[in-house]
């Protein structure tokens, strides 16, 4: 009954593919090594770096700096209302970025949606990605006036650039393994999404939002130069009047608020538990 | 042995399964019964995973056919890589493949996902399938830790979440990619007694892979044995090192 039938010979050894295989690597790396190389003498000849004409600056940039101290305090008031329009700026920016983000970034992800809706969705983010965020205020200054709201329009587009590119190279990358097994038990796309694809994912996806939020208050004192609301537009006034002195008052609270930013983004993240991976793949 | 003749629930004829130009699985060709509880047995690179993964649909054999009874015919021809509702096979796997992040329970319950819309499960499970998790997560043990995620269990408990998970879907026939391996020898007798009793007394069609030859002579009725990709021998567990030691060392193959 029981059937014997062992082969006596092996599979042809495959170590002489695999030394081919190194033997072009090492290749490929040769030549990214060089192109990079070459990369960076474009780069270099592109900035005319000239270390005379560094050395020179020196007089200009000390007077710059010494006529900044010391800060001039009588500006505080304007200094912290204009901060805090620049942090709800960035906070509504980013929320409504993320809430924008989320499901283009569905529909960008390869493994969540067909070929044809993931080349839309990433033309569509590179296009709004390739436009600055400054660009933005203009376009938005210009369509709904001066002012926050304009801000917070141009932060949300801006965001939405990258947090979609975050959102959908998080879901890409997840372990695949898991929402295999989902399949083999009958559930449908979206639910595999739902129950294998989120879970894994809302740790890093609360890390990119929390790093775009730190990053838009900085984004968004930009904005104010071109009256788009915040802190930035006394940036400018000041700048332009000579008063170091009150800029330098702005540029003190602002330091305040990115490290208070930095510590909170850095308590949040310490705190989103990431799940252990359990497996490599079989 | 296998003195059934009611049609098999699985007929698998001249698989063959190529992963670039190595051949993982070699003409293999064998069916199972209803009720059967057959072990996969051979090395590790023998195919063995290869063989469950086509079994479960992740793999599209390079030829050969995996023929399921009329419990899931259609569904099986259709293009679609994963099961139907209707179709009642049930998957565990070697490295559990939970979602790390959610629940022992919530994990259970994705079993039941093929038997509510996108819609329904958006809002959450029916306590009465929450009450049904609940007793599955019970019987392998882990009633006091459904709530826990499962990136806080433990390997063995992790491989119970994933009985249980497989059981919930009610299934005929099991598929099970080493149920036991990353068992410590107790909780892998408990999970083997387990699917044991489901088989005897549900009529369970229990397909697995297993490592333990001791193991396999315990509890499983049949042994299909690979070696590079090829079936070597396919009977009765307690024939296998008799049968195997005549021709080649039995080290070998195991």
């Amino acid at each position: 009954m029981a059937d014997i039938a062992v082969s006596a010979s092996r599979q042809p050894d495959p170590g002489r593919a695999a030394a081919a295989h190194a033997g072009g690597r090492k290749l490929w790396y040769a030549g990214l090594a060089m192109l990079i190389g070459l990369l960076y003498v474009w780069a270099w000849r592109g900035m005319e770096f000239d270390l005379g004409r560094l050395a020179r600056s020196f007089p200009h940039a000390w007077d710059f700096v010494t006529r900044m101290v010391p800060p001039d305090w009588s500006v505080s008031g304007t200094a912290v209302t204009a901060l805090a329009e620049t942090i709800q700026m960035a906070l509504l920016g980013t929320t409504f970025g993320a809430l924008i983000s989320f499901p283009l970034a569905v529909m960008a992800a390869r493994n969540l949606s067909p070929r044809w809706l993931t080349v839309v969705a990433r033309g569509l983010l590179n296009l709004i990605r390739t436009v600055p965020s400054v660009v933005w205020g203009l376009f938005f200054v210009a369509a709904v006036g001066l002012g926050p709201f304009a801000g917070v329009l141009a932060l949300s587009l801006y965001t939405v650039g990258y947090l979609g590119k975050f959102y959908f190279e998080t879901f890409e990358s997840m372990d695949n393994t898991a929402a295999e097994a989902l399949r083999t038990t009958g559930a449908s796309q979206p639910q595999i999404f739902q129950y294998a694809v989120l879970p894994q994912s809302l740790p890093l996806l609360a890390n990119y939002t929390i790093f775009i939020l730190e990053y838009s208050i900085r984004a968004a004192t930009i904005l104010g130069v071109v009256g788009a609301g915040g802190v930035g537009y006394y940036f400018q006034v000041y700048l332009r009047n000579f008063d170091y002195q009150k800029a330098a008052t702005l540029l003190v609270y602002l330091l305040v608020v990115v490290i208070a930013m930095d510590w909170f983004s850095g308590w949040v993240r310490k705190h989103l538990t990431i799940g252990a991976t359990t497996e490599g793949r079989s | 042995m296998n003195v059934t003749h009611s049609e098999p629930v699985l007929a698998v004829t001249g698989l063959n399964v190529n992963r670039g130009a190595y051949r993982a699985v070699r003409d293999v060709s064998f069916s199972v019964r209803p009720g059967e509880f057959v072990a996969l047995m051979g090395r590790s690179g023998a195919g063995k995973t290869t063989v469950m993964h086509s079994l479960a649909g992740l793999l599209t054999p390079s030829s050969g056919n995996v023929h399921w009874s009329h419990l899931c015919r259609e569904a099986c021809c259709t293009d679609r890589p994963g099961p139907r509702p209707d179709q009642r096979r049930a998957v565990m796997f070697q490295h559990y493949r939970l979602v790390p992040q959610l629940s022992a329970l919530t994990n259970v319950l994705c079993g039941r996902l093929q038997h509510y819309s996108w819609w329904q499960t958006l809002r959450g499970f029916p306590a009465a399938e929450r009450a049904e998790a609940a007793r599955w997560l019970a019987q392998v043990g882990l009633g006091e830790r459904a709530d826990l995620p499962v990136h806080h269990l433990s390997g063995g408990e992790q491989q119970r979440v994933g009985v249980a998970r497989a059981l919930i879907q009610q299934p005929t026939i099991l598929l099970a990619d080493e149920p036991v391996a990353s068992l410590d020898a107790e909780t892998a007798n408990e999970v083997m007694r387990l699917l044991q009793q489901l088989n005897q007394e549900q009529g369970l069609t229990v397909f697995c892979v297993l490592h333990d030859l001791e193991m396999a002579e315990r509890f499983v009725n049949r042994v299909l044995l690979l070696d590079q990709g090829r079936l070597v021998y396919d009977g009765p567990a307690g024939d296998l090192q008799e049968t195997v030691r005549g021709k080649l060392q039995w080290q070998t193959l195991l």
